[in-house]
């Protein structure tokens, strides 16, 4: 009995992974609120001191199979900027992330009525070149992007004219630089190609499982602010619900909803994990039993 | 009481002046340089100056001005106020050296200079361009931004450099609510450098990591012995191969997710295919049967002529199969979904899952686990490590991804590139305790450790920026 | 044949290596257009990679097709569905919605079918993430005590209701314990980035001395072959 549950079939795990991630979502709840982190609040606290009309940078560099986790903070951060009347230039180093992209622009626009296209924001699109696309922003900004996604000049964008009339040229010249990346390309590049060369003010959100690996740029003060997953995500809607209240449609998005779930399916985990080793003891204790009769 | 009407008088005269003081207008900054910023593409002039006596007292704020002649008139290009904008805040183009503190400094693009009525056809194009600018394709159709505006537009970038490139004139402003007084001109020019001074400390270290590489590669090749501790991992290459062997099944062998060239990490690939070459000339010897899914159409290739070559080398030329290296897909979960499908179908006997990999590590070693591959996993990526941990009989950290080539071959070139690196590591673990004592012990005491701080400012210089 | 096969690539990636590494070190106008043109031809580069993945897909799997090999069937769904995405992205001009902000039939793929399918695998990380914890955390060892516990303590700190109820414990215990957000900060950007630390270096080596042999030639193998 020990022995087949040490090797238990694990279509059995899957099934209760499947059931507690399903059964929050089905039944959302709201258990406890998440605890805000201080690299949450970097990019927060940036977005909010920044004055109405500086030009952000954001590059949306994923595709739909971390949409899920990085979505969430997407939104909260983009609902942010624009509630705060700033201006955004979007852009994605990745293929797949050029559809999803026009998705959340969409949804924003729709949200923000007011916004104009090319003025409070606008979509740079694709760009292949991954890290070298990045390096060559910090020199020059039209030759990395000539054309926007629709296949208008990128010179003659309104976007890129500060409110002091003087040209974005290059990545130095936006007021925030901001990457939420599932890998490369994505945040690390930005850091040593985009923050290092060029010294702009950078933040970013990445995957749960890669957030160890940008904290020491975090630490290093090469980036303000980090997100992290879906509580990363949770954590800016609630600064953004605190602040803003109604004011911000929608300032409790998925992330929020999210959170719940992993909670369930982390204590899941931790539950199968004591099993295991409770199995695993009570095995090594008989067959110790055994072998101390036999002898 | 004469005497004491005297002293009065003699106490007011004294103490008029002073009195009188905070309404004359500020002295003229002292000390006042412009030279080429050192460190720079040729795009500023530093312009350095001592602080006038009680700058924080009388709140003065200094204007730095510029103009294209010694005589004016000046136009305002930064303004610094009191206690701010000092040298040693930007040691990345001055590191951190004594004589830079206590030294205002300002860094000024000369293209402010550009005459105002350029500048304000400048701003009219920006209007023009902030009104007309609507999606509708070429922007020379834009309404309101005539082909005069468009060619100014265009050759401001052109002009700026050659304004940066001429001599301009500087002056240091020192201003209150009182009045101001502004140094003598300087004269300076921006231009590029030939040699960036903070970069130095990199230079060394680069030079030393490539000396010691190239010379234990010299002492390697004239045959010294070179000790390599075990690697777990690779000495269970053999038992892998002759468990594949002996069950009839596949041994499968993964080089990452990444090209040749798709970014930093890139180099983890490389490292990969050449463990590769040393493995396919056993799995030939053997007579295994080898399968290597690619993600990336030139690793793919590359892959088939080096697998082709080792089977050659082990006298196996009859066994190779031009299906060994199959090019699956570049995006990353229809490889995965591919790959764990095939693991699933053939049911390896070993799987080795040696480069660079994301979220599709877990997906592909826990597939293996479950037909029951050995599996060894080896990769730099060290967010990923944890999975393989969890999912492979053996995992190589980081490094020793690099070490596998030379350990699978004990060629010359790679046992002395290991020994150098092994210097290279020395050195820095060396630097980081030294550095970490030298800091703690300027924080703690730096009167007695203050000369300290020169080593860790050398290292620290070039991560200023 | 060997000139184009050996000589001229291993000129080309000492040039441009020691180009790059010098223009590394050489702050101003010319060297600064010079990596500035190396990285465009870089980036040139890494699009044609795009085209050359989707042709030798096609050229592999149309192979398939003609010689009717074993799971020809498949080759013909991915070479279908290579066509289909073309056609409708072609047929769309590149377009997910139309002006009236409708999806159009290229968004309808992307949304209907991409998205789901790559979610899909995505999300099975959650399953496999759950089984091999099952499996691997076990108390075998001193070190996979740590690692048990480490994971243990860092998935309760991390969901919101072990924050939670750790908090409770912490004000139960008049704040005598430290509090959560202090042990899986402790953990997450001292113990953990300090190991990763460690790690980059090694790594960053290893690079640097595959980088260099690559640069000075002494490494071949990435040109297919040893020799």
């Amino acid at each position: 009995m020990l022995d087949r549950l040490l090797k238990l079939d694990r279509r059995w795990i899957f099934l209760c992974i499947a059931v507690a991630t399903a059964l929050p979502l089905i039944f959302p709840f709201s258990l406890v609120r998440v605890e805000v982190t201080d690299p949450t609040r970097g990019i927060f606290d940036t977005i909010d001191t920044l004055p109405a009309g500086s030009v952000i940078l954001f590059s949306n560099d994923y595709d739909p199979g971390s949409a899920a986790e990085l979505r969430p903070m997407t939104l909260a951060i983009l609902r942010h900027a624009f509630h705060r009347k700033q201006r955004v230039v979007v852009m994605t180093l990745w293929p797949g992330g050029l559809a999803l992209t026009q998705d959340i622009l969409q949804q924003m626009t729709v949200e923000f009525p007011h916004l104009r296209k090319n003025e409070d924001w606008a979509f740079l699109g694709y760009n292949a070149g991954q890290q070298a696309a990045i390096a060559n922003m910090v020199r020059n900004l039209t030759e990395t992007y000539p054309k926007d996604r629709d296949g208008m000049d990128t010179a003659s964008l309104p976007i890129l004219v500060k409110a002091d009339g003087r040209k974005i040229e290059s990545l130095k010249d936006f007021a925030y630089v901001v990457s939420i990346s599932a890998g490369d390309p994505g945040l690390e590049q930005w850091v040593i190609y985009g923050q290092g060369e060029s010294g702009c003010l950078l933040g970013g959100g990445s995957t749960a499982v890669s957030i160890t690996q940008y904290l020491s740029y975090f630490q290093a003060k090469q980036m303000n602010g980090l997100l992290g997953g879906l509580r990363g995500g949770a954590e800016y809607e609630r600064l953004l619900k605190d602040k803003y209240g109604t004011e911000v449609k929608n300032a409790e998005g998925k992330g929020s909803v999210g959170v719940q779930v992993l909670s369930v399916d982390h204590f899941l985990i931790i539950a199968f994990i004591l099993f295991s080793n409770v199995i695993y003891f009570a095995s090594k204790l008989r067959t110790a039993a055994s072998t101390g009769a036999e002898r | 009481m004469t005497v004491r009407r005297l002293c009065l008088l003699a106490l007011c005269l004294v103490a008029l002046p002073s009195r009188s003081l905070p309404q004359s207008p500020p002295p003229a900054p002292a000390g006042v340089a412009a030279f080429d910023t050192p460190n720079d593409k040729g795009e500023s002039v530093s312009v350095t100056w001592n602080p006038v006596a009680g700058e924080k007292e009388n709140s003065v704020v200094y204007e730095v001005r510029i103009s294209d002649r010694a005589e004016g008139p000046f136009t305002k290009a930064a303004e610094v106020k009191a206690g701010e904008g000092w040298k040693d805040e930007a040691p990345d183009l001055f590191w951190y050296f004594d004589s830079n503190k206590g030294v205002h400094h300002a860094r000024i693009d000369p293209s402010e200079a550009l005459p105002p009525t350029e500048k304000a056809k400048l701003q009219k194009v920006n209007e023009a361009i902030k009104e007309a600018g609507r999606p509708g394709g070429d922007a020379s159709l834009i309404p309101g931004l005539n082909q005069e505006q468009r060619e100014l537009e265009e050759s401001i970038g052109q002009e700026n450099r050659q304004i940066r490139g001429r001599a301009h004139y500087y002056q240091i402003v020192a201003k209150t609510k009182d009045g101001e007084a502004a140094s003598p001109p300087v004269a300076a020019t921006a231009g590029g450098n030939y040699f960036n001074t903070v970069k130095t400390p990199h230079l060394l270290l680069t030079l030393f990591l490539c000396g010691g590489i190239i010379g234990f590669i010299i002492v390697a090749r004239r045959g010294k012995e070179l000790f390599l501790r075990k690697i777990p991992g690779l000495a269970a290459l053999d038992e892998a191969i002759g468990r594949a062997t002996e069950m009839g099944k596949p041994l499968y062998y993964l080089t990452g997710r990444l090209g040749l060239s798709d970014n930093e990490k890139s180099v983890s690939t490389i490292a990969a295919m050449i463990v590769l070459g040393k493995v396919a000339e056993r799995v030939a010897t053997y007579d295994c049967a080898l399968k290597v899914p690619h993600t990336d159409p030139v690793v793919a290739g590359v892959c088939q002529e080096m697998t082709r070559e080792s089977y050659i080398r082990a006298g196996r030329p009859d066994a190779f199969k031009e299906d060994i290296n199959p090019y699956i897909s570049t995006d990353q979960f229809s490889y995965t979904a591919a790959v764990t499908a095939m693991i699933s179908r053939e049911k390896p006997a070993a799987i080795m899952y040696f480069g660079y990999y994301y979220a599709e590590s877990l997906l592909l070693a826990e597939t293996g686990n479950s037909v029951g591959a050995i599996q060894v996993g080896a990769t730099d990526a060290d967010h990923q490590l944890p999975f393989f941990f969890a999912a492979c009989d053996y995992t190589l950290i980081g490094e020793e991804l690099y070490a596998a080539a030379a350990y699978v071959s004990r060629e010359p070139i790679l046992l002395g590139t290991l020994r150098g690196q092994d210097l290279g590591k020395g050195f820095l673990i060396l630097v980081a305790i030294v550095g970490a004592l030298s800091a703690t012990a300027v924080a703690l005491g730096p009167e007695t450790f203050g000369p300290l701080h020169y080593f860790v400012d050398f290292f620290k210089t070039p991560f200023a920026g | 044949m060997l000139f184009l096969k050996r000589q001229l690539p291993l000129f080309l990636t000492f040039l441009f290596g020691m180009t790059v590494m010098v223009c590394y070190y050489v702050p101003n106008r010319a060297s600064d257009e010079v990596s500035g043109e190396i990285l465009k031809w870089l980036e040139v580069m890494l699009a044609v990679a795009l085209i050359l993945g989707a042709t030798v897909l096609v050229v592999v799997h149309g192979e398939q097709i003609l010689k009717q090999k074993a799971g020809w069937a498949y080759s013909l769904i991915v070479i279908g569905s290579i066509l289909a995405g073309v056609a409708l992205g072609l047929w769309e001009n590149g377009k997910e919605y139309t002006e009236e902000a409708e999806l159009t039939s290229f968004g309808w793929f992307y949304f209907y079918l991409y998205i789901p399918l790559n979610a899909t695998m995505f999300a099975l990380l959650a399953f496999f993430i759950a089984s091999a914890a099952f499996r691997a955390f076990r108390a075998r060892t001193l070190a996979a005590f740590c690692l048990l516990a480490t994971a243990i303590i860092i998935l309760f700190g991390q969901a919101p209701l072990g924050a939670w109820l750790w908090e409770k414990l912490y004000h139960a215990t008049g704040d005598r314990i430290p509090t959560m957000a202090d042990i899986t900060g402790f953990m997450q950007q001292v113990l953990v980035v300090a190991g990763k630390r460690g790690i980059l270096i090694g790594v960053s080596l290893g690079v640097i001395a595959t980088s260099l042999r690559v640069i000075i030639g002494l490494e071949r193998g990435y040109l297919g072959g040893d020799k």
